[in-house]
């Protein structure tokens, strides 16, 4: 509920934005005021508002139209442009000198690998090293590709303390080989550990907080503290791993995909699920959670992301996106939905260009998330921010809403619904666009927009409407860009931006009293 | 004393050469093991014999020979002891 104040007869309710994130955990009159019942397709870019996002922009092809991505790196090396690399569903290895052409122009790293195992990438010693469990572990300097037979096929490399891990062999699902320290190419012979052996389980990702090697089974993590003789303990016996390709570091954390939400991982305590809000989506019949494995995350600006599929798919449908730095008073981050058509992603920088790239989940064709566009690849996509039920502190009583007041940028619709009814209660085109050719002298009087204007617009609605309990939803489908303004003291700089965005709202309605 | 797992002066690269040449060789653990110790004995100065400390191994004792070492990891050399 938004906070009031009230008379006897007058309620003033100011909404307390949307900070709090979604919550599809609670009774949806159980809300905070500052969580919403539904939030997709923007993103929570500054504190209290909503923000709907850019689009995804399409950047060319690899392949014919029926391959995949399978797993994506960028392959940073001093002094060089970076590389993008993908593993392709047709078997093939590429990269890319220069992800920002388009066309994005591919070149071969190799050819007649798995077509279904997907690689997992690490950089040491100026080399990308590669490993999927079914191909030979290999290295690729930018130009050069060397195999190494004898080393361990594992499908999950981490670089630990100068040493190159690897794990993920079917035959022995818990052991975990250390190369030669300093050196990834060379593998002693008696350079492997079992980390439980024959608990039934099986490593499903490696990690590191720099202090140990995190060896991450389906039902517990446990990790290795000395890579001198590889002794190791368990440190969560009740949450572990259900992607290598999950795993995120984000402000000094490492958080992960765990079968029963979103995971903080706590170093030598038992890991913290961030994800309550959520919970229910971590259900069989909404996750298809035998895909969980190839769930995919991303870093970008404040957020990170996960690429998760919905039951009936195989690759992900749908992107988490988590902000821990929104961190609330109840020690709680909000979470939002994105539903961008792209399964894997990868995180580009060079000079002046930080860039996410994804790669399509339903075709082949490669995309630039959070692009200055509207549409993803050409698609419209709607955004949608949906309140829990209001009541005003007077849950028992109708009102009736006279004004209501919304802060804001760009154009949306706003729609009423009350006590807790799905149909539609009230429509309102909110319009708070801004005009660019203001103040143009060359204009003529009735020609372009005149007068005063600016980024950031209040507008009043009236409902004329009465409810018990009311629902707002903010929502359109338009392919238009805006822009949002960032003081830097005296200079404002206008950064692109999704097409509208919402901070605040005010109601003002009258107590009528109990109605059947 | 027993070495550290990683100080074995051998590397995989040499074994899986071992086991390229022994592949077609008797089906037999015993056979193998002779090979390897025979194998291990050419290096000057190492002892064929010598004991790994598998003391972060929970499944084995605190140390473990090189040889038990590598047959029990034929597995990730493409090989298997049925081979």
């Amino acid at each position: 509920m938004a906070s009031t104040s009230a008379t006897d007869k007058t309620i003033v309710a100011k909404g307390q934005g949307f900070e709090g994130g979604v919550n599809i955990r609670d009774a949806i009159t159980q809300l905070n005021p500052n969580e919403c019942r539904r939030l997709e397709n923007g993103v929570l870019d500054e504190r209290g508002g909503f923000s709907k996002r850019l689009g995804c922009k399409g950047k060319g092809t690899f392949g014919v139209a029926t391959d995949r991505v399978l797993s994506s790196y960028t392959f940073y090396k001093a002094g060089s442009v970076p590389q993008v690399i993908i593993h392709v569903s047709d078997g093939r290895v590429l990269y890319t000198n220069d992800p920002t052409a388009d066309p994005v122009v591919w070149s071969v790293v190799a050819t007649g690998q798995s077509t279904t195992e997907p690689f997992s990438f690490e950089t040491f010693n100026s080399k990308c090293y590669m490993g999927n469990g079914v191909n030979d572990y290999a290295s690729w300097d930018g130009t050069t590709r060397v195999a190494y037979p004898s080393a361990p096929k594992g499908k999950y490399l981490r670089l630990y303390k100068d040493t190159m891990w690897i794990s993920g062999i079917a035959a022995t699902p818990d052991r975990v080989w250390s190369s030669a320290p300093g050196d990834a190419e060379t593998f002693p012979i008696s350079g492997w550990v079992d980390i439980a052996k024959g608990d039934g389980d099986q490593v499903m990702a490696l990690a590191t907080d720099g202090l140990y090697l995190i060896v991450g089974k389906r039902n517990r993590a446990m990790v290795i503290y000395d890579p001198v003789t590889f002794a190791n303990r368990v440190v969560d016996f009740e949450k572990g791993f259900e992607s290598h390709f999950g795993v995120a570091q984000f402000e000094g954390a490492i958080f992960y995909v765990t079968r029963r939400g979103i995971c903080m991982w706590l170093g030598d305590s038992p890991s913290r699920v961030v994800s309550g809000k959520i919970d229910p989506l971590f259900d069989p019949n909404i996750l298809n959670l035998g895909a969980l494995n190839r769930s995919w995350a991303y870093t970008y600006e404040n957020r990170i992301g996960w690429a998760l599929a919905e039951i009936g798919s195989q690759t992900p449908t749908f992107q988490l996106e988590y902000y821990p730095r929104l961190m609330g008073k109840d020690n709680q981050a909000p979470f939002a939905f994105q539903r961008m058509p792209a399964a894997n992603f990868t995180r580009w920088r060079y000079q002046a260009n930080e860039l996410l790239f994804a790669f399509h989940s339903g075709n082949n064709k490669v995309l630039q998330a959070f692009s200055d566009v509207g549409t993803d690849d050409g698609q419209v996509f709607t955004t949608i921010a949906e309140t829990g039920a209001l009541d005003f502190d007077r849950p028992t009583v109708t009102k009736y809403l006279r004004y209501m007041r919304m802060l804001g940028r760009g154009q949306f619709n706003l729609l009423m619904l009350r006590n807790f009814r799905i149909d539609i209660y009230k429509t309102f085109v909110v319009d708070m666009v801004s005009s660019l050719d203001a103040w143009n002298p060359t204009d003529l009087w009735g020609e372009g927009s005149w007068g005063p204007n600016v980024l950031l617009k209040e507008v009043r609605v009236h409902p004329d409407g009465y409810v018990r309990f009311l629902t707002l939803r903010f929502t359109d489908s338009d392919p238009d860009t805006g822009s949002k303004n960032v003081p830097v003291g005296s200079a404002d700089y206008l950064l692109p931006a999704g097409e509208w965005a919402i901070y605040g709202y005010n109601l003002d309605a009258t107590i009528l009293g109990v109605r059947d | 004393m027993a070495m550290n797992p990683r100080d074995v002066p051998y590397t995989r690269e040499e074994v899986y050469e071992w086991l390229l040449e022994y592949n077609g060789r008797i089906r037999d653990t015993k056979k193998l093991r002779e090979y390897l110790e025979q194998k291990l004995s050419e290096k000057e100065g190492f002892d064929p014999a010598a004991m790994v400390n598998t003391t972060g191994h929970d499944n084995l004792p605190n140390e473990t020979s090189v040889v038990d070492m590598i047959i029990m990891d034929l597995d990730s050399y493409g090989f298997d002891k049925r081979d």
